[in-house]
């Protein structure tokens, strides 16, 4: 093969990439949901045929760590021959591949000269699969089956046609027919769009050129992870964290690391942590390996081409039957969007100790993640929404926490409070940011947010799914930690917020499903702040000063948090 | 020395192998050694190297 | 020009220079001038190009400005001190944002600042619910509470460096709170500028609202005082004729009308170019063009389909920060002349979009650079003429540029050449990737498009970036340098007008929707008459589509003369027709929801017919030299100057043809051809 010069290797690395761009700007203008096109809770990929992701753009981490091994399964469960021109393959099981269930992935391969060049695919969080909670997200799930429709890698397309009875099957079992309906035609739709793009790209360059050229940009990306890599010393770095508890069980379930750095590769070992919970806490194998990635490729360099090239050094370690690696047929939907980012933090938490410049303090680390369902009064219709809050970040050595973010597995947008009362039958009270809520330090946490809104139909039937409402984001290097976060209920004709447990007595209070609420009553989410860097001694006063004036803190928090006399 | 082996269970029966190393569900195609009574399946040749780079040596540094 | 001799200007405020451009539209003669741009006081230089041009005052009956005073305010974060109003318990929407990040692997990145403080937000008692109806009225009590605190918070600040925005959630279903805040503020708050949201964009997504009103409130005052500048700048230079100034949707408005809402300019110093492109492509018979508009710092990329210009709703000034506003579809990226080449850590080579300027600029002005531009690359390569840079006013030093690129060459293992080569081909991928944005993107293939070229660097560019792209048509304007300001001179003027609704494809009144049409018909055509437009305008209509369930939405025109109901069933045949292109599949069937009229005026300007060069001759080289092309090489290259060649010239590559503010290299095997009104086409 020719030598293939670096100018036409970027410009294909970035055709690449705006072909993702691309796809998911087709998502979000055509979906149902406001998980789609407020959320952006979806991810867009391309692989070649062998099974390697060689283009991504700016999605959620967990899903694009995991569409690596969600596509390999796919290829060889059905075989490479079993493809045709026009198929579309549906995949959300994650006991072959998948993160949790609610992510779907749907698979389209490319072929080029009468063969498979490669595959399109996005990984999309479908909001209402069935299962025994309204939303599918069921906080106390014991098992994979109540969580929602598992689907095996189908053809729901097979040649161009619809193969009706899988979509029966399907939208028989989901709550929203109508709204999966659409979602999943906009996925589809976006895979059309990235098969004409990457044809394109193949008329241009050929197939031989471009299969050759890709695999340049995957060993690009390796030979630099690897040489960041080397610039970490050699190791062995520990750290832990711990889910507060399970939703079933009101135990902590605890996530220990050993991180060894061996020259140019780095072996994230996860042996010691805890069995499997019985809540849906657990994370799939892809999961942690996903977060895994995320961790080193949140603090390496960004300008790293992003493919499966740059996870090739990391290596992954872990039990089956255990919270990092959950066995069947245990349940998993809260490993994905809660457990994810612990994972991700104690990554970064055991290489702070390497290099404790480039780190970070704990985040948030909770997507607040509340699922409402009911019947619209004014449309008379069925309807459920999987809602999202954002949470502080912690800070770095180089600057403060970013505020009210989504946390780092995924790369989600919060739903106005002018689409959301637009589709359902709330009142937002408010929507601001918590004072004193970030971690204290040198370089202070971000803060959480708080929201109030207030049940305007008869019934809403609510259930949630968060962390870090009994336990904190922790600081760095004597940077404190960040505010607690929580969910919490005020019946109409109370006077005051209490939690989800003293008012319905559910097991936890930060995970619960199906609790009745009526018109009048009111939800209170109040996200956890991130952690400081540094010691808050050594802040600025002129940071503190700004952080009072901007209401970011308190006169009260100045003085406890800070020991600064406003 | 090892060997590449399938998973030949039928399409409706759900069987899962994990790799002893990385702990993955193996979709089809699995590297096995076989070494006396012991049998080890891993998902590819590179999961036995650091398993016996790796894991083997930890585990008896431990003990 | 003669004495009685009545001229339309178009003054073009560049990152270098400052350009004049006066167009007698019945000889067809052209007057131009250049004076360099003071970022300090961009008035300065209008002053001095009016008077560089040597034209009598009472000559010119229309002059029309393209500023950058509000992009740089924005860019530079330069403007008012700004108080933000909001509904109650929604003070710090500016700060939370939309959660998302920039890049998904890094800590790198912050949150972008909002042009307001936090402490500066501050919420007033009141509450529309999404059905536009109120559930806590507006009381006279919390007006006065409002009052009390946005006092407190201007104390100390200077009233006209101040500036109030409103944004209410769900103002766009019902503007009567925002409409009461609007007189109470105004009235009790004399001489600061305040910006409503429903009025600068009446939108659904509070934060994206908020952050357009504030944009609009931050730039407000600045305007203010740029207007009257030049107000009394053009008084004393005795000039008393109208003036206007672009906004960013390639229309113009009044002084007057513009500085009420900032937000719409912008884009004010880029449409231009895009409109002076359009003017040579319809010259040259061309409907569907990609405009690239490359100066010493920036590129301006834009798409004109079908004759028309196509437009965007929402522009980032960082990523995060978003305007809403109507706007010519505009990519600029960092790729200029003066764009530098370096390496990253991984080893490829870039280019921009950090640029050297003017000064000390690039290697071969032998001013004090270091570092290897773009245009270094192109003298290295033959592709300019050092004794014939801007017509000769300036040497350029070759053994310089040639000297950068051997040591930039070395750390890439290529030759000086081979490295100049890397350099332009780089550059031309910057370029080439911007035209993929708002062709490829969209679904529109580049291959079908002409490309105008102009701006100084353009045309040197163009023979490159087509063969990149497999186009296979070149545009080069006249005066290719001169052609945003030229632009400016021939702009419409353009009022745009939205409103939100919420009605569904079943069980819809059409009367309804027929109705605010006329309302909002009416208003563009009041608003086209203040802005100075007094003949009959033309009038677009299109309704903002989806399928019920969706989230945004896609324009769909409505042809003809004027809105039935027959139209509107044509427009969902035409919105299924659109989603099948646009997304590859259609819901036939599925209800289909509307969410906003939209109305656009236009009042249309005569367009003036240049003055078209002698036909016939046969011109002579001026010399010969050795240029660089991709396939062949150093070549031997005839040089001409443009203004030799007469109209219906043609010749086949490999030549260059040289004029005063750019030169066009024209590639081997590209055919070049003069037409009748001396407009430049290459055919690849």
């Amino acid at each position: 093969m020719e030598t293939i010069d670096t100018v036409t290797l970027s410009v294909i690395n970035n055709a690449l990439i705006n072909i993702c761009r691309e796809m998911g700007t087709a998502m979000m203008r055509t979906s149902y949901s406001p998980i789609f096109n407020e959320g952006l809770d979806f991810s867009c990929v391309i692989f070649n045929r062998r099974g390697d992701m060689i283009g991504q753009a700016e999605f959620c981490p967990t899903m694009l760590g995991s569409a690596q091994y969600a596509v390999n399964w796919t290829i060889e469960e059905l075989g490479l021959e079993s493809f045709e021109p026009g198929d579309v393959v549906v995949h959300n099981d994650p006991y072959r591949g998948q993160c949790h269930m609610p992510e779907h992935m749907v698979l389209k391969p490319v072929f080029f000269e009468g063969q498979i060049w490669g595959f399109v695919a996005n990984i999309a969080h479908v909001g209402e699969i069935g299962g025994m909670a309204p939303g599918s997200f069921a906080a106390d799930a014991t098992e994979v089956y109540q969580e929602g429709l598992r689907l095996p890698p189908v053809k729901v397309i097979s040649r161009g046609e619809y193969v009706k009875d899988v979509w029966k099957i399907i939208l028989s079992n989901h709550r929203t027919p109508k709204t999966s309906w659409g979602d999943l035609h906009a996925m589809i739709g976006s895979l059309s769009i990235a098969e004409t793009r990457l044809l394109g790209m193949l008329e241009r360059y050929g197939g031989l050129f471009l299969t050759a050229a890709s695999d340049r940009l995957l060993d690009y990306s390796e030979r630099w992870m690897r040489e960041e890599i080397r610039e970490i010393p050699n190791g062995e770095y520990h750290a832990s964290d711990c889910m507060e508890d399970d939703g079933v069980t009101d135990q902590p379930v605890w996530i220990r690391l050993k991180l060894v750095v061996r020259d140019d590769e780095v072996i994230a070992d996860w042996t010691q942590s805890d069995p499997q919970a019985r809540g849906p806490v657990n994370a799939t194998f892809v999961v942690t390996a996903a977060a895994s990635y995320s961790g080193l490729l949140h603090l390496t360099s960004n300008d790293i081409p992003r493919n499966s090239g740059c996870y090739r050094p990391i290596r992954v370690v872990t039990k089956p039957g255990s919270v990092v690696n959950v066995r069947h047929p245990g349940p998993s939907v809260g490993g994905n969007t809660e457990t994810h980012p612990h994972i991700q933090n104690v990554v970064v938490a055991a290489l702070s100790q390497a290099i404790p410049e480039r780190a970070a303090a704990a985040e948030g680390a909770s997507g607040c993640n509340f699922l409402f369902a009911g019947v619209h009064p004014d449309t008379g219709e069925y309807y459920t929404n999987y809602h999202i809050d954002g949470s502080g970040w912690g800070a770095t050595g180089f600057h403060d926490g970013n505020s009210a973010m989504c946390p780092e597995n995924g790369n989600c947008r919060n739903t106005p409070v002018e689409v959301l009362e637009n589709k359902f039958p709330w009142r937002t009270l408010e929507y601001r940011l918590r004072s004193d809520s970030g971690g204290p330090g040198r370089f202070r946490g971000g803060l959480g947010s708080s929201r109030i809104l207030r049940v305007l139909a008869p019934e809403i039937t609510v259930s949630a799914l968060m962390d870090r409402t009994k336990t904190h984001a922790w600081g760095l290097f004597g940077g404190g930690k960040g505010g607690r976060g929580g969910i919490f209920v005020k019946k109409k004709g109370d006077t005051q917020f209490r939690t989800f447990s003293e008012a319905f007595g559910t097991v936890s209070d930060s995970k619960f499903t199906r609790v009745l609420l009526n018109e009048g009553d009111e939800v209170m989410i109040h996200s956890p702040g991130g952690g400081g860097y540094g010691p808050p001694a050594e802040r600025s006063p002129e940071a503190i000063e700004r952080d009072l004036r901007q209401g970011w803190i308190s006169p009260d928090g100045a003085r406890e948090l800070y020991g600064y006399d406003p | 020395m090892g060997r590449w082996d399938e998973n030949t269970a039928e399409w409706y029966e759900q069987t899962m192998i994990y790799c002893d190393l990385c702990g993955r569900i193996i979709p089809k195609n699995f590297w096995v050694v076989e070494e006396g009574a012991e049998r080890l399946v891993f998902c590819d040749p590179d999961c036995e190297k650091l398993y016996n780079d790796y894991w083997v040596p930890s585990q008896d540094r431990e003990a | 020009m003669n004495a009685n001799t009545r001229v339309r200007c178009g003054i073009d405020t560049g990152g270098t220079f400052t350009d004049f451009v006066a167009v007698d539209e019945a000889s067809g003669e052209l007057v131009a001038s250049k004076w360099p741009s003071s970022h300090d006081n961009p008035v300065e230089a209008i002053v001095n190009v009016v008077k560089e041009s040597g034209l009598p005052p009472e000559s010119i009956y229309f002059l029309i400005l393209g500023t950058t005073v509000a992009t740089n305010a924005l860019i530079q974060r330069r403007g008012a001190y700004v108080v933000y109003v909001t509904t109650e318990g929604f003070e710090d929407v500016l700060y939370i944002q939309r959660m998302n990040r920039r890049y998904h692997y890094s800590y790198e990145w912050t949150k972008p600042l909002p042009f307001v403080e936090m402490r500066n937000c501050v919420g007033v008692r009141e509450r529309i619910d999404a059905k536009g109806q109120v559930v806590v009225p507006l009381e006279r009590e919390s007006m006065e509470q409002l009052a009390r605190e946005v006092e407190a918070r201007l104390e100390g600040h200077r009233v006209e460096d101040s500036a109030i925005a409103v944004c209410l959630l769900f103002s766009y279903l019902n503007p009567d709170h925002e409409l009461l805040l609007k007189e109470f503020l105004q009235s009790r708050f004399p001489g600061v500028a305040v910006s409503i949201s429903h009025e600068v964009a009446p939108i659904w997504r509070e934060y994206e609202r908020g952050s357009t009103v504030v944009a609009d409130a931050f730039v407000k005052p600045l305007l203010q005082r740029y207007v009257n500048s030049v107000r009394e700048s053009l008084d004393s230079l005795g000039l008393s004729c109208p003036w206007a100034i672009m906004k960013s949707n390639g229309g113009h408005a009044s002084a007057s009308a513009a500085e009420g809402q900032p937000v719409n300019l912008i884009l004010s110093g880029q449409s231009g170019g895009i409109i002076g492109g359009k003017y040579f492509g319809d010259l040259a018979e061309q409907q569907d063009l990609i405009t690239v508009d490359m100066g010493g710092t920036s590129c301006d990329v834009g798409v004109v389909q079908g004759g028309k210009l196509s437009y965007i709703t929402n522009y980032e000034i960082e990523w995060g920060l978003p305007i809403s506003a109507p706007f010519v579809d505009l990519t600029a990226i960092g790729a200029g002349g003066g764009s530098v080449a370096w390496i990253d850590k991984g080893g490829f080579l870039r280019v921009g979009p950090q640029s050297a300027g003017a000064m000390p600029g690039p290697l071969c002005y032998g001013r004090g650079g270091t570092e290897v531009t773009v245009t270094d690359a192109n003298l290295t390569l033959g592709r300019l003429n050092p004794e014939y840079f801007l017509g000769g006013k300036m040497k350029l030093e070759a053994t310089r540029a040639r000297e950068g690129l051997a040591k930039l060459g070395s750390e890439l293992s290529l030759s000086a050449v081979e490295a100049a080569q890397a350099v332009i081909d780089m550059a031309n991928e910057n370029m080439a990737n911007a035209i993929r944005l708002v062709s490829i993107e969209r679904g529109l293939d580049p291959r079908d498009f002409s490309l105008v070229a102009f701006g100084g660097a353009g045309p040197l560019h163009a023979g490159g970036i087509v063969e990149k792209m497999g186009m296979t048509r070149i545009v080069i304007p006249l005066y290719p340098g001169l052609c945003s300001a030229f632009g400016a001179a021939l702009a419409d003027f353009q009022v745009d007008k939205v409103w939100s609704t919420n009605y569904r494809s079943d069980g819809m009144d059409g009367d309804l929707i027929i109705e605010q049409f006329r309302d909002l018909e009416a208003a563009a055509r009041d608003e086209l008459r203040e802005e100075g437009f007094s003949a009959v305008p033309e009038i677009l209509r299109s309704i903002s589509m989806r399928y019920a369930g969706q989230n945004y939405e896609h324009d769909v025109s409505l042809e003809g003369g004027g809105v039935s109901a027959e139209s509107l069933q044509q427009a969902f045949g035409e919105f299924h027709r659109l989603h099948e292109q646009l997304y590859g599949y259609s819901i036939s069937g599925e209800v289909i929801e509307m969410i906003r009229v939209n109305v656009t005026a236009v009042g249309r300007t005569r367009k003036p017919r240049l003055k078209a060069p002698p036909s016939g001759g046969d011109p002579r080289p001026r010399q010969s030299r050795e240029v660089f092309f991709d396939r062949s090489g150093f070549v031997s290259c005839p040089v001409y100057r443009r203004d030799d060649l007469p109209g219906q010239f043609s010749l086949v590559g490999p030549a260059m043809i040289e004029e005063a503010d750019s030169t066009i290299p024209v590639h081997p095997g590209h055919t070049l051809r003069v037409d009748r009104n001396g407009v430049i086409s290459i055919l690849a």
